[in-house]
């Protein structure tokens, strides 16, 4: 699923499009040194396109009547690598975005992190090893399996933290996962029957370039990380030793009640030091003045100015 | 500059699953000649004519037009001299529009505007397709295709004109339209062909290739009133 | 969920607009960039209680439409597609979120204005988005991004994979037909046939892409040729302050 730029808040938005630009800048100059830019460039050209049609079949998921598609975050990743894989979904993902808005210009860096990231850079490695070595169905399945699932996970992570949409964590994720659970089951195998199939070719040893074992410590540390926060997200109904100690140090005006409330807490007061958007408050404020009838009617009359004012410079334009 | 000949010397190429394809192959085509090149599937034709423009690059050999050696450094100006219409008609056709397929060439040299239209439309009407100008291309009929392939190769007036099995997909209609427009190009001409009666009304002289070699070098004619060379060259119709 | 045969159609749609001769489509891409991204930022960013605010905002989004190629109908009809994923999660606004906020002297749950906020937004960001976007060539857009330091390999990569999926949409319509054909399927395809659709489709991308790339090679494709010029003009200076500043009175007033 491809999140929308209103369910986000700026600070989540723009963490993960520093996330995502870092990370493209990094699989930039790793893919740049062993460039062969004859190949490899139109090479990833044709992934990408290939995946963003492959998006387009749909199959049916049997038992429960309705219909999902291949993601190939995982698969991509076998087949070309890691960096190039990264790169290559995130071009499909800044066209789904631009073209189709299928995901908001925000919320680009949250989906590039979901859908690209977490494949390529998190699940990849840590399963890289087995299959190289014995091409272990199941660890294949496994990957597939998992990046959908961590993306699902972090989708409503993401959405939970920005607190614009008032869904508890709990029943989001429930939602999230619900759904995507059985499409990853199958996500999974055909990822696998794609890569038996493919290898047969033997065009997978001219793309994937990665020789060597890679250490999954990263892999192992952020997903440990995403578990942690789902879990801490999950059960927010208690404050505990950690909140307490955060408190503290924040000296925040009111006590957290949840783990949301107190993230909510940090960010105010870190965005007061910033005293960039000065008005921008999180999920408990209660700007009361954004709701006066006076105020509303102004701005529905300045929409009828501004679209005038459009509708004239259009028939000038035409003249 | 309108002397441009085309001189290959000792050509070799190998694929890379170790299929010879080409074998010392030594070809003298001189400006404004028009030269079909013949011989059954696999016999190395393909190969050859994308060594014209650089698609595919020696192994051993070389292959010179107009005295340029072609090499990576020079593929741009040898691209700009040789206009290559490869076999594949959907392949080459990837703009949405008929009008941005013949465009995308001279786009790249830097035509832009009203003379861009200009030549567009000249390209399109050489070829009796100016009223396809608008259209998609996957609504095109194979013979249509064919000629707005033709169209997006002249656009950028190259002076060598290659053409990969021209006649595939096309009916006979199409293939009497395809044989008058060809005839009024004045450039140098390199079809390679399985129809008989195409090349003949096309080319004057002709090169046989079997198994990557030249085994034959010379007027068409000849070609036709021997039967060892017409099934060398795959021609002959034998069913 | 849209068909391969929509998506096509879709982009060729926004390949005409792009062509149009609308005043936005006159605006350097870069300054439409800008102001885009500035717009969904400062948008994203107000309260959730705030309306008024949000309806500030909205004001440039309809000026934006009547300046832009994109028809309203269509716009419509892209929000409405686009829009289930929102609207679900925000439908249990008012169910969680019981804060009373007075408007007109009326007692409103909270979470009402926020759904309604909330959605606002979504309509704001993405229509705004869409417009730039409709209104600006493609060559223009591979430009901007190199403008905006993405290197040089990737801009190519770009743009072949752009040109790429025009080719591929259109054959992947073909197998499909092949394949219900075959399989004798009225609608969806089971599980089992996407092994094969996948990894063949696949492996004739590579092959097609292969060929579809020397052609475009034969015929100058070259990245230096899409530079286009990045010389901001007086009007479009012009545009982008006026937008920018207005945006931020709209903001922050």
């Amino acid at each position: 699923m491809h999140m929308a730029d209103a369910l986000l808040s700026v600070p989540v938005g723009v963490t993960f499009l520093g996330i995502s630009g870092a990370a493209a800048g990094y699989a930039s100059s790793k893919l740049k040194k062993n460039l062969d830019e004859e190949k490899t460039v139109p090479l990833m050209g044709v992934a990408g396109a290939f995946v963003f049609a492959l998006q387009m079949v749909n199959f049916a998921v049997p038992a429960t009547g309705s219909s999902g598609h291949f993601a190939g975050g995982f698969l991509l990743a076998l087949l070309l690598g890691r960096h190039a894989s990264f790169l290559v979904m995130s071009s499909v993902l800044l066209v789904q975005a631009m073209f189709f808005a299928d995901g908001g210009l925000l919320a680009l860096g949250c989906n590039i992190f979901n859908l690209a990231f977490i494949p390529s850079y998190i699940v990849y490695p840590l399963f890289k090893n087995i299959i190289d070595k014995n091409e272990s169905k199941i660890a294949i399945w496994s990957g597939a399996f998992l990046s959908l699932v961590l993306g699902s996970v972090m989708v409503s992570i993401q959405t939970g933290i920005s607190g614009v949409a008032e869904l508890p964590f709990s029943k989001m994720l429930l939602l999230m996962l619900g759904i995507h659970l059985l499409i990853s089951i199958f996500e999974g195998i055909i990822t696998v029957g794609s890569y038996m199939f493919i290898k047969r070719y033997s065009l997978q040893t001219e793309l994937n370039s990665e020789t060597g074992k890679l250490k999954p410590y990263f892999g192992i540390l952020s997903v440990s990380l995403i578990i942690a926060a789902t879990v801490s997200l999950f059960a927010s109904s208690k404050p505990d030793g950690l909140e307490w100690s955060v408190y503290n140090i924040m000296g925040t005006a009111s006590e957290p009640h949840s783990m949301i409330g107190h993230f909510h807490n940090l960010l105010g007061a870190l965005q007061d030091k910033i005293a960039f958007l000065p008005d921008y408050s999180f999920a408990g404020g209660s700007g009361q003045w954004g709701t006066s009838v006076s105020g509303i009617a102004g701005a529905v009359i300045v929409i009828i100015l501004a679209s005038s004012l459009g509708y004239i410079i259009r028939k000038a334009n035409k003249n | 500059m309108s002397h441009h000949y085309i001189e290959i010397n000792e050509l070799e190429y190998t694929y890379p699953d170790g299929t010879k394809a080409v074998e010392d192959v030594n070809l003298y085509i001189s400006h404004g000649e028009s030269v079909a090149i013949l011989g059954s599937n696999g016999a190395g034709k393909s190969t050859l004519i994308k060594h014209l423009n650089g698609t595919i690059l020696p192994m051993k050999g070389s292959v010179n037009i107009g005295g340029t050696p072609v090499t990576k450094k020079t593929l741009k100006t040898i691209r700009a001299t040789v206009g290559l219409v490869f076999q594949n008609t959907d392949n080459q056709l990837f703009m949405p529009s008929v009008f941005e397929n013949v465009a995308f060439s001279p786009r790249n040299i830097g035509i832009t505007g009203d003379e861009l239209y200009k030549v567009v439309e000249e390209s399109l009407d050489k070829v009796d397709a100016l009223g396809l100008i608008d259209k998609h291309p996957f609504k095109l009929s194979g013979g249509e295709k064919r000629k707005v392939c033709i169209a997006s190769v002249i656009a950028s007036n190259p002076e060598i004109l290659v053409l990969d099995e021209p006649t595939a997909e096309i009916d006979p209609k199409g293939i009497g339209d395809l044989v008058s427009i060809l005839r009024q190009f004045s450039h140098t001409k390199i079809i390679s062909s399985h129809n008989l009666k195409f090349s003949r009304a096309v080319c004057s002289r002709g090169v046989v290739m079997q198994d990557g070699r030249i085994i034959f070098d010379g007027e068409l004619d000849e070609i036709f009133s021997s039967d060892k060379l017409l099934e060398a060259a795959g021609l002959k119709e034998d069913y | 969920m849209k068909t391969a045969q929509d998506r096509l159609q879709h982009l060729t749609a926004f390949e005409e607009l792009a062509e149009s001769t609308f005043p936005l489509n006159m605006v350097s891409p870069v300054v439409k960039i800008i102001v885009a991204v500035v717009f969904v930022v400062l948008t994203i960013s107000v309260n959730k209680y705030d309306i008024i605010h949000s309806l500030l905002l909205t004001s440039f989004t309809c000026f934006l439409i009547a300046i832009a190629p994109l028809k309203v109908t269509s716009i419509l009809k892209m929000l409405l597609y686009l829009s289930p994923f929102v609207l679900l999660l925000v439908v249990f606004n008012p169910v969680y979120d019981k804060s009373i906020i007075k408007i007109a002297g009326y007692q409103v749950h909270g979470g009402y204005v926020s759904a309604f906020t909330t959605v606002l937004k979504f309509i704001n960001t993405t229509t705004v988005s869409v417009l730039i976007i409709s209104s600006t060539k493609f060559n223009h857009i591979a430009s901007s991004l190199r403008f905006f330091r993405m290197p040089k390999f990737l801009v190519i990569q770009f743009m072949v994979m752009y040109r790429f999926i025009f080719i591929f949409l259109y054959d992947i319509i073909q197998s499909l037909q092949a394949v219900k054909s075959r399989g004798f399927y009225s609608a969806k395809f089971s599980w089992h046939n996407m092994k094969a659709i996948v990894s063949t489709f696949f492996v004739k991308s590579v092959f097609r892409g292969e060929e579809v790339y020397n052609s475009m090679l034969s015929r100058g494709f070259e990245i230096k040729n899409f530079k286009m010029d990045n010389r901001a003009k007086a009007g479009d200076v012009f545009f982008g302050f006026c937008s920018l500043f207005y945006i931020f009175i709209m903001r922050f007033i």
